[in-house]
């Protein structure tokens, strides 16, 4: 069976940097893939290859079997949102997803029943002949989704679609990408918002500084994982150098950082052991204040995968 | 199975496994009606074209109210001259193409629209020829509205030769497309556009030819036993579309100085030449221009 | 878009109007007679010329003194149907020449004929074998308010030439163009290939000649009526974007 998206030993250079080093990837029919990565990581230039915005130096990229470089066939079945681009703010949602659809030949009165159903799909249809120049950014957002959905694509794609919106815009654009379920849609989105991923999608690739470091389902991938817990934990004294020796010297404990004078995180290769951390505390006279897990299952992982001086990128 | 049925049987099983709807992508000439229909709406919403119009529509206005007459008679030479207005020919064929045309591409790049129209399964030469082929339409309308009311309104000043109105119409054409065709191939090599570019070559490559002339002792305002110069037919070139279209009409181009050295020597070619030079030049700046937009990375 | 379709539709009606008032003279058909019309004289040299013969010519004050900067019109016939027009401007007062000409077989006439603007003046023909010279006088000369003629035409116009009395009559339109040549008695419709002033001259060479002709021709259109019909151009044009822009609405 051939696979929505298929990316051969993928090298971009621009002059002497590289982007994307011989990168192999495969989104397969059906799929939701989560393309993560900090930063620079070369998420986007990906994207741009696969739907033709860049040519490659090496390798290929394919969209149901069919070489990107053909790009009037290969982007036949595809909708794509790719770096945040504008509509016409002279236009209309309404005129812009009619030239969209005519452009992809939907025509006739099936053009109109088109529009109506994507704009409902977007949540947009009351703003239909309003001008896109005076939308707020998340609405602007939604109506270039709006245009990808418009073929009724297989495959969509999609460049960090929750970049730059409030958080009711992302939960709402959330919200949208789950409602577009279905048998043998394939997805593939890039984004730095590790929850997306984990509600979105049912598969991840992890991407830095231009190579994949990870691929895999991200049920069997947490499965794997399980126990990449990082602890944070506040006291009301001051932490001493003795404590934090005794803390790297506990059990499972990979990784301890005091951050400030009254508060430290420790990460676990394994299970947390939340109550030996309480009694280690308590041994060295310090006040307990508070203990919280830092971030999900999923967060940890990329971490730990992506390095400490990444985790500025994920939010 | 050839690699190209292999993979229209793969993109027929992509669409064969999604119940429901099947689109099927139009012909290129499909979307290039699509691309030059979208280019229309957008002109239509832009203060510029709307301005050039209304500016053509109030000729006869400025005419028959004496208005036209009163601002020009006092620069224009003492013989009939058609139309006042038609002096300023030469500086439409330059202005209106040039604004027209001169900034669609680079403002697709610049504010990221081209971002979404190039990720469509449309080939980019399609949106290039598209938006030119509207650019070019809307530049000749505007530039014939304006020279048929000049013409209409330069009968009651004697001007009488049809003929040479008609070609002197059909070389105005050719001008704009190859004015239209340098201004929308260039605007893809810079940021803001090539508006200003194209209207300071087209007035300074004149001067350039002057000045070349002028060295050689071949003006013939100056030398009366002029007879013709090695640098003629660099006057076949676009910019002397506007002077050579008057000077077929006898139209003393007015008191303009440099109007009148140029309608001196200007080269005895015919029609044709005039055209095919035009087109020429056009079609090179076209091609230009597509070059770049073929191979530019976003 | 609605209001500026019709603010643009309503000037363009209001405009028309305004330029159908426009003087705007209809296609007339012309008929002149002229009685006893005297013409300006050509003067006519007869040249033998062979395949390599080469001709020069000029004319210049018979005084030598400093030549006023009258134009001459010379102009010469290879053949009885084709008119080769060597147009010089001898304000310059150098030689002018003919080349010689493959096309000229042993046998073949040149006949070199000058309208002169003033007198007296010289006229020296030089080929590879002959030289001739004739001093103009005033018998060659031709006084502009002598003459018939300043009819305007356009190229491709049509005019009809019916001659009543016995003289040769030349038709010149413009600097380039070849006229045909009418003989005494005798009618022809010719094409006018250049637009300019259309100039008749005796075909006679002796001193002022005499003729009764009739020169008839349908005026062309205004140029006037063309802008109409690049108005229905522009309108086309203009028409298309108000197309593409109409309103795109869904219920």
């Amino acid at each position: 069976m051939t696979n929505a998206i298929d990316v051969n030993a993928l090298t971009k250079s621009f002059g002497s940097f590289t982007a994307v080093h011989n990168v192999n990837m495969t989104v397969k029919k059906g799929e939701y893939m989560g393309l993560l990565g900090p930063n620079g990581a070369g998420k986007s230039t990906m994207l741009k290859v696969i739907t033709g915005m860049l040519s490659p130096t090496s390798g290929s990229t394919s969209v149901n079997g069919i070489d990107c470089r053909d790009h009037r066939r290969a982007m036949e079945t595809v909708g794509c949102v790719i770096e945040t681009p504008e509509c016409y703010p002279n236009f209309t949602p309404t005129e812009v997803l009619s030239y969209v659809g005519k452009l992809r030949g939907i025509t006739g009165p099936g053009l109109n029943a088109r529009i109506r159903e994507v704009l409902d799909e977007v949540r947009m249809w009351e703003w239909r002949d309003k001008p896109i120049g005076k939308f707020s950014k998340g609405m602007k957002q939604r109506v270039t989704l709006a245009q990808a959905l418009m073929p009724d694509p297989d495959i969509l794609i999609l460049d960090e679609p929750t970049s730059g919106l409030d958080p009711r815009g992302m939960v709402e654009v959330r919200e949208i990408l789950k409602g577009l379920k279905r048998d043998n849609r394939s997805l593939l989105v890039s984004t730095h918002m590790l929850n997306e991923v984990s509600e979105v999608c049912n598969s991840v690739t992890v991407i830095r500084r231009g190579q994949v470091i990870l691929s895999d389902n991200v049920k069997e991938l947490l499965r794997k994982n399980t126990g990449n817990v990082t602890l944070e934990v506040y006291v009301r004294n001051s932490i001493t150098q003795e404590f934090m020796d005794a803390l790297r010297r506990f059990d499972n404990v990979v990784a301890a950082e005091r951050t400030d004078e009254n508060s430290f995180t420790a990460r676990f290769s394994g299970n947390d052991d939340r109550e030996g951390i309480v009694e280690l505390v308590k041994r060295h006279d310090l006040k307990l204040f508070s203990l919280n897990q830092k971030g999900s299952d999923l967060e940890s992982l990329y971490l730990s995968l992506t390095g400490e001086e990444d985790k500025d990128d994920i939010r | 199975m050839t690699s190209d049925e292999a993979a229209i049987a793969s993109n027929d099983a992509a669409h064969a496994a999604v119940p429901g709807r099947n689109y099927k992508l139009p012909s290129d000439i499909d979307q290039l009606m699509a691309v030059f229909g979208a280019q229309m709406r957008l002109y239509s919403k832009s203060k510029i074209v709307i301005g050039f119009i209304i500016i053509a529509l109030v000729i006869p206005i400025l005419v028959y109210s004496g208005a036209a007459e009163t601002i020009i008679k006092g620069a224009a030479d003492a013989s009939p001259s058609p139309s006042y207005l038609l002096i300023l020919l030469p500086l439409f064929i330059i202005a209106i193409p040039a604004m027209m045309a001169g900034r669609i591409l680079s403002s697709e790049f610049r504010n990221r629209t081209a971002y979404l129209l190039f990720t469509l399964p449309v080939s980019r030469h399609i949106y290039y020829f598209g938006k030119f082929l509207a650019a070019f339409v809307l530049s000749a309308g505007v530039f014939a509205m304006a020279y048929a009311f000049a013409v209409i309104c330069g009968s009651g000043y004697g001007l009488s030769y049809p003929n040479d109105v008609l070609g002197s119409f059909v070389m105005c054409t050719a001008g704009v497309f190859a004015l239209t065709a340098m201004a929308y191939g260039l605007s893809t090599y810079f940021k803001n556009g090539s508006t200003g570019l194209v209207i300071a070559i087209m007035i300074f490559l004149p001067f350039i030819v002057l000045i070349l002339k002028a060295l050689t002792g071949d003006i013939g305002f100056f030398n009366p036993d002029y007879t013709g110069s090695v640098w003629d037919p660099l006057m076949t070139l676009p910019p002397f579309t506007g002077y050579q279209a008057l000077y077929m009409i006898d139209h003393g181009v007015g008191g303009m100085f440099l109007g009148e050295l140029y309608s001196t020597f200007l080269g005895p070619y015919s029609t044709v030449v005039y055209v095919a030079v035009s087109m020429i030049w056009g079609v090179l700046f076209l091609l230009l221009g597509m070059l770049n937009v073929n191979k530019k990375e976003l | 878009m609605k209001k500026i379709a019709i603010m643009l539709a309503l000037t363009l009606i209001a405009t028309s109007a305004f330029c159908m008032l426009a003087p705007n003279a209809s296609a007339a058909h012309v008929k002149e007679t002229y009685i006893n019309a005297q013409l300006p004289d050509i003067y006519r040299l007869e040249v033998p010329v062979k395949p390599d013969t080469y001709l020069s010519f000029s004319i210049y004050p018979a005084d030598y003194s400093n030549y006023p900067r009258y134009p001459y019109n010379c102009f010469y016939y290879n053949d009885e149907t084709a008119f080769i027009d060597a147009f010089r401007d001898a304000a310059k007062g150098g030689p002018s020449s003919i080349p010689s000409s493959n096309s000229y077989a042993y046998g073949d006439v040149i006949y070199l004929y000058v309208i002169a603007y003033d007198a007296p003046h010289k006229l020296k023909v030089t080929s590879n074998y002959a030289e001739y010279t004739h001093v103009l006088s005033a018998g060659d000369l031709w006084e502009e308010s002598d003459s018939v003629g300043g009819f305007q035409m356009y190229s491709g116009q049509n005019v009809k030439v019916t001659l009543y009395s016995d003289t040769d009559l030349y038709f010149r339109t413009g600097g380039y163009n070849s006229d045909p040549k009418l003989k005494a008695w005798e009618t022809t419709t010719f094409t006018v290939r250049e637009t300019g002033s259309l100039n008749v001259y005796s075909g006679n060479s002796s001193a002022f000649a005499f003729a009764t002709f009739t020169i008839e021709y349908d005026e062309p259109p205004s140029a006037g009526a063309f802008g109409f019909v690049f108005l229905i151009v522009a309108v086309a044009c203009i028409g298309l974007m108000v197309y593409f822009a109409r309103p795109q609405k869904i219920k």
